[in-house]
This record gives C-alpha cells, sequence and structure tokens, in this order.
C-alpha cells in the first residue's frame, strides 16, 4: 500500500489518525498478573464485566464456564491461570474479553483492561527461544514493546486448542 | 452455465421425489394394486426423468429410462402384465435408476454390466407382451384422449408476419434448425412481387412444414422463437411436459397422461436456512418471553389481573408459534425407509439372502435434523441383520423356517420421541460367541452376573466383531458401535433383544427433534440444570427410612421395594463434595437405559419447560455427560445433562482400565 498523503477519507481515518499510517498494528493490552498481555484489536469482539458463568464438568482449573452471550454460548477462560498466577475468584472489577479465535468465540477473563497499542512492526519481536519454555511462553505469539513497557502478544490458536486437546476429559 | 447447473441441482432433487414416488407406486403394485391410477403415476414418474435426463443430456441415464418407459407404457396400455415375473424387473429397474442418478450427480463407478443385465431383461418384457390388438380395457381415459404427439406427422403453418425479418430471424436459419428435429418436408407459398413493389423488410413467403417423430414439447420450444413475429398454427398442444430441446430416440408415444387422483399437496419448496434462522428467532422469542414473565411475576405481585393474562396468552402463542415452526421442519420418515428396500435387494444379491423388507410407520414425522443422520445408522443395521442375523436360503429351510427372510422396519411416535424398530427372524445373537469374544477382546472383565440382555447389548461395544469372516458388507469391527454412537450423539439410545433362533430386535429411540427439548429445570447447588423430560420417571422425597448407605459410600434409595442408586451431581461433574454438603432430600429418578434408572439428588425442582438448544461444540467442544446447553429465562446459561454418559464417565474413571479409556474418548 502506498502512504496516503491526501486528505482523509473515512475508509482510513481509523490508522491515520497517528503520524506513520503504513506498518502499524492495532492491540488491546491488558493486564494479567502484573504483566501486560495484548491481543490483536482485530480479534477483539467485546469487551464486558465479569458475570458469573455456569460452569461445566470435568474441565481443568482455567475453563471458568460458560456465558450467554447474546444467544450464543461462550467458553471463558481464566488467563490468569493460563499464564501462570493462582487466581482468587473473579470480583465485580475483573474484565472479560471476547475474543475470535479461529472459527470459535471465546472470553478471556483477564484483571483489567489498559489501552489500545499502536505498535510498529520493528517494535514486535519473536519470543526469544533460548530459555525452557514453560507454559506462559508457550501462550505467546510475541513480544512487544510500548515505551518503557514489555507487552506480551497472546497467540489465540494456542488458547483454544489448549482447551481442546486437554487430556482431562477422557 | 450457472443456471444450467442450478436447473441440473433442480432437476436432482426432483428426480429424488420422483424415484421416492416411483418406488411407492410400484410398492403398491407389489401389494395387489393394479389400477390404471397408480400404472400412470409410475409411467409419469419415469418419463419426467427420462425428459429431464435428455434436456441435460445424460445419456446413460437417458437411455435406460428410455427402455424402462416403453416397458411402463406397455404396463399401463396392458400389452405387459403386471405380475409375479414383471414386477421385479421393474423394482430392479427403479433400482438401477437411482444408481444411475447417483452417478450422473456424483460421478463413481458405474456398473455397467448391472445396467446392462437390467436393461436387457426390461427390453424383454416390453418386446415378449401380447400384440396390442387395440383391447386394452385398463385405460379407457387414455383412449378417448386423441393423443396428437403421437401422430407420426405434424403439420405446422408457419406465416412470418411483418416483423420477421427485422427481428433479425433467417428464413434459411430456422428451416435448417428444424431440418433437426424431424422436418420431413416443406413446402412453401406466396411468391415475391415486382420489384417496383418489393418491400425488402417484409418477408412475402409462408411455409408448411412437416414434422415426422418429432415431440411435441420439443416442437413448441423451437417455435417459441418466433411466437411474436409469425403467426403458426399446428403444433400439438398437451399437457405439460418438461422442454426437451434435444432429440429423443423414438417410440415415445406418450403425452403425459393429466394429473389425477394421487393426493398432491400445494407445496413450497424454501431452503433449509431460511427455516432454521426463523426457528433460532422464535427460540429467542421463547426465552425473552419467559424473562418477561418472570420479571413480571416479581415485580407486580399479581396485582394487575389484565396484564398477567395477556402473557399467559402471549406466552401460549409463542408455544403455539414454536410448535408450528418446528412442523416446517419435520418431514414424514419415509424419506429415509423408501430407500431401505433398494438395500435389502443389493444385499440380497451380494450376500445370496431371500429377505423381504416389511416396512410400517413411514409417515411417522421426524425433524428434518434427525432424518438426515438416520440413514446411515439405518443402513448399517439392516446390514448387520441381513449379515449376520438372517440365515441363507438353505439353513432356513434346515431350521424348518420359511425360505424368505422378514425384516420389519417400522417407526412410530413413543411421547416426545421416535422409536425405530428393526426386526428380523434370523438365528438370534449367539450369546456363547458374544461373551467369548468379549473376554477375549478384554472388552468385558468377567462374564459373571451378566444378564441375557447384557449379552445382547455387548455387540454395541467398539471392536466388537463376531463374524469369523470379514465380508464386504459387515464385519469389518467398525459394526454396531458406530450406530451406537451415531444414535447417541443424535440424542437417542439404542437397546437390543434377541431370542436365540427367532430373530433380533433393534430398538432405537430419537428425540423428534435436535432443535428444542422439553426439559425438568432443577437446582444443585445454586446452579440450575436441565435433564431431558423423556429421561424423568419421577422425584422422591428422601428421607432417613428409605435411604441406605453402603459402606464403599454408595448411597441407594428404596422405591417400591426396589434399591436405586443415588448420585451427586458435583461427584460426577469430578468436583469434590464440599464436607459440608448440605443434605439434600430429594432425588429425581432418571432412566439411563445402560444402568437401569438411577437417582439423581437435586435441591429443588424449579418446572418443566420446553428449552431451545444450544450446542457447546459451536465455540468449544463436546463434553461427556453434557448435551448442550439453553438459556433461560434471566439470560443465564443451563446445561442439558446427559445423566447416562455421566454415569457411564464415572463408572470408567472409577474402574481406570486402560482398555476402557477409548470408549469415551
Amino acid at each position: 500500500m502506498t502512504p496516503n498523503a491526501s486528505p482523509l477519507t473515512p475508509s482510513d481515518a481509523e490508522p491515520s489518525r497517528l503520524s506513520d499510517s503504513s506498518d502499524t498494528r492495532q492491540f488491546l493490552s491488558f493486564v494479567v498478573n502484573k504483566s501486560s498481555y495484548g491481543v490483536g484489536i482485530e480479534d477483539v469482539r467485546e469487551i464486558r464485566q465479569w458475570m458469573q458463568t455456569t460452569t461445566l464438568p470435568n474441565q481443568p482449573k482455567h475453563i471458568l464456564g460458560v456465558l450467554n452471550l447474546r444467544g450464543s454460548i461462550v467458553s471463558i477462560q481464566d488467563l490468569r491461570i493460563r499464564l501462570g498466577a493462582p487466581a482468587p475468584q473473579p470480583v465485580e472489577t475483573n474484565v472479560i474479553v471476547i475474543v475470535q479465535a479461529g472459527e470459535r468465540r471465546v472470553g478471556l477473563l483477564v484483571d483489567a483492561v489498559s489501552d489500545i497499542l499502536t505498535l510498529r512492526a520493528e517494535d514486535i519481536q519473536p519470543v526469544p527461544a533460548s530459555r525452557g519454555r514453560n507454559d506462559t511462553e508457550a501462550m505467546l505469539l510475541s513480544l512487544a514493546v510500548s515505551g518503557e513497557t514489555m507487552v506480551g502478544i497472546i497467540d489465540l490458536n494456542r488458547v483454544m486448542d489448549h482447551a481442546m486437546a486437554d487430556p482431562v476429559d477422557v | 452455465m450457472d443456471q444450467d447447473e442450478d436447473y441440473k441441482d433442480l432437476f436432482f432433487t426432483e428426480c429424488d421425489e420422483l424415484l421416492g414416488e416411483l418406488q411407492d407406486h410400484l410398492t403398491q403394485m407389489n401389494d395387489g394394486e393394479r389400477g390404471s391410477e397408480v400404472l400412470n403415476a409410475a409411467f409419469r414418474a419415469v418419463h419426467s426423468i427420462k425428459g429431464g435426463a435428455a434436456a441435460f443430456g445424460l445419456d446413460a441415464l437417458t437411455n435406460f429410462t428410455h427402455g424402462f418407459e416403453t416397458v411402463m407404457d406397455d404396463c399401463r396400455a396392458g400389452r405387459v402384465q403386471v405380475d409375479g415375473t414383471s414386477l421385479p424387473v421393474l423394482l430392479r429397474a427403479s433400482d438401477m435408476m437411482l444408481e444411475l442418478l447417483e452417478h450422473s450427480r456424483n460421478g463413481g463407478a458405474l456398473r455397467q454390466a448391472e445396467v446392462h443385465v437390467v436393461a436387457q431383461s426390461l427390453a424383454a418384457l416390453a418386446g415378449g407382451g401380447q400384440p396390442p390388438a387395440g383391447s386394452a380395457p385398463m385405460d379407457d381415459d387414455l383412449q378417448d384422449e386423441p393423443d396428437e404427439a403421437t401422430a407420426d406427422t405434424v403439420t405446422v403453418q408457419f406465416r412470418p408476419g411483418r416483423t420477421f425479418l427485422t427481428s433479425g430471424h433467417d428464413p434459411l436459419r430456422m428451416l435448417r434448425s428444424a431440418d433437426r428435429i424431424g422436418l420431413a418436408e416443406v413446402r412453401i407459398a406466396g411468391d415475391l412481387p415486382a420489384l417496383a413493389d418489393l418491400d425488402p423488410l417484409a418477408c412475402p413467403w409462408s411455409w408448411t412444414m412437416s414434422f415426422v417423430e418429432a415431440e411435441s414439447a420439443t416442437l413448441r420450444d423451437f417455435f417459441s422463437i418466433y411466437d411474436l413475429c409469425a403467426e403458426i398454427d399446428g403444433i400439438p398442444t398437451v399437457g405439460a411436459p418438461p422442454s426437451i430441446p434435444m432429440q429423443i430416440a423414438k417410440a415415445s408415444r406418450n403425452a403425459t397422461p393429466p394429473m389425477t387422483g394421487l393426493g398432491y399437496t400445494k407445496s413450497l419448496r424454501v431452503p433449509l436456512d431460511r427455516i432454521d434462522r426463523l426457528v433460532n428467532l422464535v427460540g429467542e422469542i421463547v426465552i425473552t418471553q419467559a424473562t418477561v414473565a418472570q420479571e413480571m411475576s416479581q415485580t407486580r405481585q399479581g396485582s394487575d389481573d389484565m396484564l398477567e393474562h395477556s402473557i399467559d396468552a402471549l406466552s401460549r402463542q409463542v408455544r403455539e408459534m414454536q410448535d408450528s415452526v418446528m412442523a416446517i421442519r419435520a418431514q414424514p420418515i419415509k424419506s429415509v425407509f423408501s430407500r431401505m428396500p433398494r438395500i435389502v435387494r443389493d444385499l440380497c444379491a451380494t450376500l445370496k439372502r431371500e429377505v423381504r423388507i416389511e416396512v410400517s410407520g413411514e409417515d411417522t414425522e421426524v425433524d428434518t435434523s434427525v432424518i438426515e443422520e438416520l440413514v446411515e445408522p439405518l443402513t448399517h443395521m439392516i446390514r448387520n441383520a441381513m449379515d449376520h442375523g438372517i440365515e441363507s436360503p438353505e439353513e432356513r429351510l434346515a431350521a424348518g423356517k420359511p425360505r424368505d427372510g422378514v425384516l420389519r422396519l417400522t417407526a412410530q411416535h413413543r411421547g416426545e420421541r421416535v422409536l425405530i424398530t428393526l426386526e428380523d427372524d434370523g438365528r438370534g445373537i449367539d450369546r456363547d460367541r458374544v461373551v467369548a469374544v468379549a473376554l477375549e477382546r478384554g472388552l468385558i472383565a468377567t462374564a459373571a452376573g451378566l444378564s441375557t440382555e447384557d449379552i445382547d447389548n455387548l455387540i454395541f461395544l467398539p471392536g466388537f466383531s463376531t463374524a469369523s469372516r470379514v465380508s464386504s458388507v459387515s464385519g469389518r469391527g467398525v459394526g454396531m458401535d458406530v450406530v451406537k454412537r451415531k444414535i447417541q450423539a443424535l440424542g437417542g439410545r439404542c437397546l437390543t433383544r434377541s431370542t436365540p433362533g427367532q430373530g433380533t430386535r433393534f430398538q432405537v429411540t430419537l428425540p423428534l427433534t435436535l432443535a428444542v427439548l422439553e426439559g425438568m429445570i432443577v437446582e444443585v447447588s445454586g446452579e440450575r440444570y436441565v435433564v431431558p423430560l423423556s429421561a424423568v420417571i419421577e422425584a422422591i422425597q428422601l428421607c432417613e427410612s428409605n435411604m441406605e448407605h453402603l459402606h464403599n459410600g454408595q448411597v441407594l434409595v428404596a422405591r417400591r421395594g426396589e434399591y436405586l442408586p443415588v448420585y451427586e451431581l458435583p461427584e460426577l461433574f469430578g468436583d469434590d463434595l464440599p464436607p459440608d454438603a448440605t443434605r439434600r432430600n430429594m432425588a429425581i429418578i432418571v432412566d439411563t437405559e445402560t444402568s437401569g434408572q438411577v437417582g439423581l439428588l437435586v435441591d429443588r425442582l424449579i418446572g418443566q419447560r420446553q428449552v431451545v438448544l444450544k450446542g457447546l461444540e459451536a465455540n468449544f467442544k463436546p463434553i461427556t455427560g453434557i448435551s448442550g446447553a439453553t438459556i433461560l429465562g434471566d439470560g443465564r446459561v443451563a446445561l442439558i445433562l446427559d445423566v447416562p454418559s455421566l454415569i457411564e464417565r464415572q463408572k470408567h474413571a472409577r474402574r481406570q482400565q486402560p482398555q476402557h479409556r477409548k470408549e469415551t474418548a
């Protein structure tokens, strides 16, 4: 795509809000266990307050259950547990980020939503492979630097795969 | 081109219906019905398929159907008797037609030799009839209808109008094309006026064209192009046979007989997804309606009679609307059942069996979603019955049975479910062998304590197959467990009961629909669940006197002198039971069919309600023991419990035997 030097047209209003519109991506960032994580904004469907889920039988701890999302049934995962922290019972200030992972829609429970980040391609790097990959790192697609903070970009495919392949349901 | 494909699809759909009708009519003839109405209807079905097939250039189908049509025509004219010799041929021919149709639709291999054999026997029938001495007493109504299309020569007067040439028509091209559809002779009238008077835009001639052996429909199609710019006389008018733009082999001396008698209800073809959208929408309305009713009852404690009445009326109407919408999706189970005789006939040949199938209850209506899923398991069950159940004719005679085996396939409504039964009069299940095989394959640990019924149902275990030889039909060890899994996936159950030497009966019960479910809503530990009402037997109050605690922690409840095991839902869910678990004092008795009747402890019964089924797998994955979920009036999700599989799952989890792992995976 050629950079758009002409006056704004409605269709490119969104990316051009920033100085350089070419190679940037937007992410929704949120806080889990005091660290910053993010997902591509194009995958986010909606953000909603925590509400009591209906629990499912014989599921791993991070599957909190299901919710009614305007007529369709969506499962909710506790991202705090997935990212390796013991999580207390969710409270009302917790937030559910509903994302589209492939063909499925899933809700991710996070501590709080922080911001919408616009990052340039060079700010995003692959996860360093040197260290032993623990659960948390396996969940990450890449790392991004935004100002002073490091943001872990969540791999949504991993989020779903993990839930599907779980051996708990014999 | 795309449009062509669309038409083709439409044609195939139509053929399915026509073939279904044809099979029905042939079955009626088989049952002794020989009236001209049935014969005509059967002929019409074959004729329509031929017409369409020719139009789409499906040569194999056209040629075969043509032979079939000739015989059917002879049948209705009385030249061929419909009897024990001709009927089997006609039945085979209709099967073959289905095969050819499937071949035309999906490609795939075609059993050329078989087609040829059947075509030959059809030809033999057509040739072997009595001479058509004009004495066909059967269809007088056909005789008195002057059959213009059968007349060998059709003469058409063609007088071009003023706009003939200006419309771009060319007399020479027209005559050349006419030549291709059987033009035999042309006479020309009129002459060129003197040059001074010549109007170059007017065509001074007219033609008289004679066609030999041309289909009237073809003629009509041909001349319809000139409709607006010429006067055309002499084209035969007949009913409305399908358009056939190509030439068709001769000897089709048939005008389509008028539609008579056989009930045609007016119908409309609607894409299924439109109906589904409606079903979903109505489902949402039911939920919203329930929410409104709930809110009302909470906020205005009976202060407004009028409003309450209106809400009641609304709920009734919504309910009725839901029923009507579901009725749109309902279809007679015939569409599945009518395929079965063909499968039986095919298998008879492959397996060297002589079996006839008796079908009843084919008008039982079931939701489309169920019908589609039913073909495969039913086919499998029939194969199994014919391969393992019914003996060869020799064995049957030796056992003092009639030579022909009988399969009985019935469907009937049983409350909110449909019950499908397949019975054979074969050798029954060899229980000793079943136990031996089950032990040998490690499917069961011991045969002790198994009732005869338990043994019969062992054949549904995965990896079970008693056939000592592997045939192409069944016996690869993927038989009955596949059937069971499929039926269970549909929310159904299957059972078998067998009498050695006398036969086996398979019973399948299925929900009428996969979209809504009549459920009992219960509350357990603050969470609400739906138990399908079809599984609930009763609810009983618990007290010290009717409960019994076994040393292994199992609780039993006494009910009319019988002890039933009682389960805690949190346990079945794999959660730890809180040590201070409230003593629940109510249990609902659920019929599991696999583990008999069991009790499920609940805190409270909330009520009985029709709920809209929503799958968990759309956004998540299927979970053992949960057949789906629904959204309650307050917007919360309630899980629909599949109590039998919850209990099965727990049993397996307890036993922890590795070979049982696969079964629930």
